[in-house]
């Protein structure tokens, strides 16, 4: 009883004291958005596509809940493994976790509230996605209400993907392997390899492990979709695919309605060893989490100064680009060689794989394994305090924001070098075009929102989403010709970068006169 | 309750922030911890906290080591650390529930007891405000409450009147004071002031070695001697290499207060030393 109030005081309060941030509140109304986008369009870029020659695109109410529940639930498992990943190091950081260490509580019964905590987190996302799409099922198909399984059923199929997103999150905090940087690199390739390979499975028979791991419930739905289908055709599907282009298939299109969730003994077998394997990894988090603090030989006090030779001479200006090697060791220093070796393997293999690969997926995934070294830009200083002593120090603020992109912008140059290089040898000035929009626009998005928001999250948060997106569709990054969408998206690019860029600076000579 | 530590020696790499340290505290009477920055206080509190596993020695509470069985030290402490952490969202009350529950108290008795230590720490009126709202001093009082929740029979305060207004010191002292009774308090300050009024025993460290433990009359009578007072016309003309105790502007110039050797100053007189006199005497490596 008594370590059951255990778990639940960790979770209330955890959950409690995420759940009032605004960034939280933000997140919902993101997820609430991002429910509009979700709904199946009979053509361009849509979110569910169903053998388009053969059904009309979203053509019924029970689309919706279904392409929400497939969608949200992708991106919920991915971008919601990201958001959820500090519980612990927030604890370690701010003491928390040593005043817990000091008390009769296990680690267990810690780390099982921070489950519960990290899962409701998730939980209500999901809720705000299946109120979104119960609004937009009003606003499309009114007064045409769903049975209560047909509606909830695929968004239950997510539940168990989600707890065990938030298990794996606290493995991450815990395994000494993750706590480093490059953990989150590798651990976020890890949930994006699973819903990569998961998608993959449409054409083949997913291998068991796959279908075991498949968080998100995209096997189950799809495979219910296809009952569905085989029940209006008499055959099964030819085409499925989430995130992609659709175009307007031929006369005699037939109304495809969904009933839920098919019964399926085998997922529901596998939505049970996920959950015992939540449980699983809480239980390992635990055992791998420190009893006592860590001891470090870096603690060791430090020798007395020694007494300056000389008389004191003050500083004079340096070069104006003297902050940027700075800022550049800044962001790459920390990195450990193992996320250097992986950086130089995607580099290479961009230069020297086939340029559809590199098109499709090696140039989303370089930008990908760069996540870290972008996601610190402009929050640095906030979470340092270092802000107080910049401003001190006339136009340090913005000096160091310009240098502080400029770094980024070059790390960023050089990532996309091989494909630009490429491309431009290929005379593809669209492609080139549009892979240096993005090379630039991406450490402006950095900054932007780690100034704006002073945590790495959001922009790791959409990083992903934007990487996982481009993997589906890779004309969103490098453009395969000139096109009115595409030249849309650059100037958007464009636009948006300058804006961003303008608001940062803006708020840093601000913050300076304040 | 008795507190043994024996041998106690920490290293962090090469550096030896503890050595030797061999230490009995029981429970009727605050034990004041003061030493410079650096002395090891905080490493010797994390460890009595089971928050650092020593390098050597052993640790026994009633007996029981807490080395091998640290939840004998965990299930009667109530630990206060340097900066006290809190959840910014939580307002004062949810974050002591929280730490109940974390304690194993039963949720009834926590309530009782949490609206009593608010009453105490004059908190009752900002219980619903967010701790992100709080002054470092309220939170520092949050911490209090939060260390002495479930009646710990143990008491270790690491530096706690840090951001605190004199009178809230005063407060805080007395009610550890009060609390070290029948408990066993351990209190570490470099502010020997915040030791002076309330502490019964006194540890000074210094390099990670203990220097004296004992009463602070003790440590008085054996600084007798040690203690010198002059006036000199300005601050520049103190001798080079005395350890200044204090110094006050008055008309016919500074009065100075020096710990060691006698200076070689013209109007010197011995002077009757405080617990600080004593405590920096005892710091200055002066061999008592």
């Amino acid at each position: 009883m008594k370590t059951a109030r255990a778990v639940w005081g960790a979770a209330k309060a955890d959950f409690l004291e995420r759940a009032r941030r605004f960034s939280f509140l933000a997140l919902c109304a993101l997820a609430v958005f991002f429910t509009f986008w979700f709904v199946p369009r009979p053509a361009g870029f849509t979110a569910l596509v169903i053998d388009p020659g053969e059904f009309v695109q979203g053509g019924d109410p029970s689309w919706i809940p279904m392409s929400a529940a497939m969608c949200g639930g992708m991106l919920l498992c991915l971008f919601g493994f990201a958001y959820i990943l500090n519980s612990v190091r927030r604890d370690r950081e701010s003491g928390v976790l040593s005043l817990l260490r000091t008390s009769p509580t296990k680690r267990l019964p810690y780390l099982l509230g921070k489950l519960v905590s990290d899962a409701l987190l998730l939980l209500c996302l999901l809720a705000a996605v299946m109120a979104g799409a119960f609004l937009i099922m009003e606003i499309r198909f009114p007064g045409r209400f769903l049975p209560a399984w047909d509606f909830f059923s695929p968004f239950l199929c997510v539940v168990p993907g989600l707890i065990f997103v938030s298990a794996f999150a606290l493995l991450t905090e815990c395994a000494p392997l993750f706590r480093r940087r490059s953990g989150l690199s590798i651990a976020l390739f890890f949930c994006f390899s699973i819903a990569v390979l998961s998608l993959a499975a449409v054409d083949i028979n997913p291998h068991r492990l796959i279908s075991v791991l498949d968080f998100s419930g995209y096997l189950w739905m799809r495979d219910s979709i296809s009952a569905a289908a085989r029940s209006v055709t008499g055959r099964p599907l030819t085409q499925i695919s989430i995130f992609t282009d659709s175009h307007v298939g031929g006369a005699n299109l037939k109304i495809l309605a969904f009933h839920g969730l098919a019964p399926s003994v085998l997922y529901l077998t596998d939505k049970l060893v996920l959950l015992a394997a939540s449980v699983l990894l809480t239980v390992l988090a635990s055992r791998l989490l420190p009893k006592t603090e860590k001891v470090s030989a870096a603690r060791r006090p430090s020798p007395a100064p020694s007494k300056a030779k000389g008389s004191f001479r003050p500083a004079v200006p340096a070069c104006r680009f003297g902050l940027f090697p700075s800022e550049l060791r800044k962001a790459l220093g920390p990195q450990p060689a193992f996320w250097w070796a992986c950086a130089a393997g995607l580099w290479t293999a961009c230069l020297f794989s086939p340029m559809e690969t590199v098109r499709s997926a090696l140039f989303a995934l370089t930008f990908a394994w760069l996540i870290p070294v972008f996601s610190r830009m402009g929050c640095m200083e906030h979470q340092s305090g270092m802000t107080s002593v910049l401003r001190a120090v006339p136009g340090a603020m913005a000096r160091q924001a310009l240098a502080c992109w400029q770094a980024g912008a070059a790390v960023s140059l050089v990532a996309a070098l091989p494909a630009l290089v490429r491309l431009f040898c290929l005379a593809d000035g669209a492609g080139f075009l549009s892979a240096l929009i993005f090379a630039l626009f991406v450490p402006s998005m950095a900054l932007f929102l780690g100034e704006f928001t002073a945590s790495n999250r959001p922009f790791e948060v959409l990083m992903l989403i934007l990487c996982f997106l481009a993997l589906n569709v890779p004309s969103l990054l490098v453009a395969d010709r000139f096109s009115d969408s595409a030249g849309l998206r650059m100037n958007a690019a464009v636009l948006l970068s300058a804006c961003m860029l303008f608001l940062a600076f803006g708020k840093r000579r601000n913050e300076r006169r304040a | 309750m008795r507190l043994e530590i024996r041998h106690l020696s920490m290293n962090y790499g090469k550096a030896r922030a503890l050595s030797d340290v061999t230490l009995t505290l029981e429970s009727g009477g605050l034990t004041g911890l003061v030493g410079p920055n650096g002395a090891g206080k905080s490493t010797l509190l994390k460890i009595l906290a089971t928050l650092l596993r020593p390098s050597k020695g052993e640790i026994l509470l009633d007996g029981a080591d807490i080395r091998k069985k640290p939840d004998a030290m965990r299930g009667v402490l109530g630990y206060l650390p340097q900066e006290v952490p809190v959840y910014g969202s939580l307002n004062a009350w949810e974050f002591l529930s929280f730490m109940a529950s974390v304690k194993r108290l039963d949720p009834a008795a926590a309530g009782e007891q949490i609206g009593a230590l608010m009453r105490t720490l004059h908190l009752s009126n900002v219980g619903r405000k967010r701790l992100s709202e709080f002054s470092g001093g309220m939170r520092q009082r949050v911490g209090i409450a939060c260390a002495l929740l479930g009646n710990p029979k143990v008491i270790i305060a690491d530096e706690p009147t840090t951001g605190l207004d004199p009178q809230e010191r005063v407060t805080l002292r007395s009610l550890l004071s009060g609390l070290a009774r029948s408990r066993i308090v351990l209190l570490s300050t470099h502010i020997v002031s915040d030791v002076e009024a309330v502490a019964s025993d006194l540890v000074v460290l210094r390099g990670g070695k203990v220097l004296f433990h004992g009463e602070p009359e003790e440590l008085i009578r054996r600084a007798d001697g040690h203690v010198w007072e002059y006036t000199v016309p300005d601050l520049s003309r103190i001798p080079a290499g005395s350890a200044v105790s204090s110094a006050v502007q008055e008309t016919a110039g500074v009065r100075v207060k020096t710990v060691g050797a006698r200076p070689s100053a013209a109007d010197v007189r011995s002077a009757p030393p405080t617990l600080e006199d004593a405590c920096l005497c005892a710091m200055g490596g002066e061999s008592l």
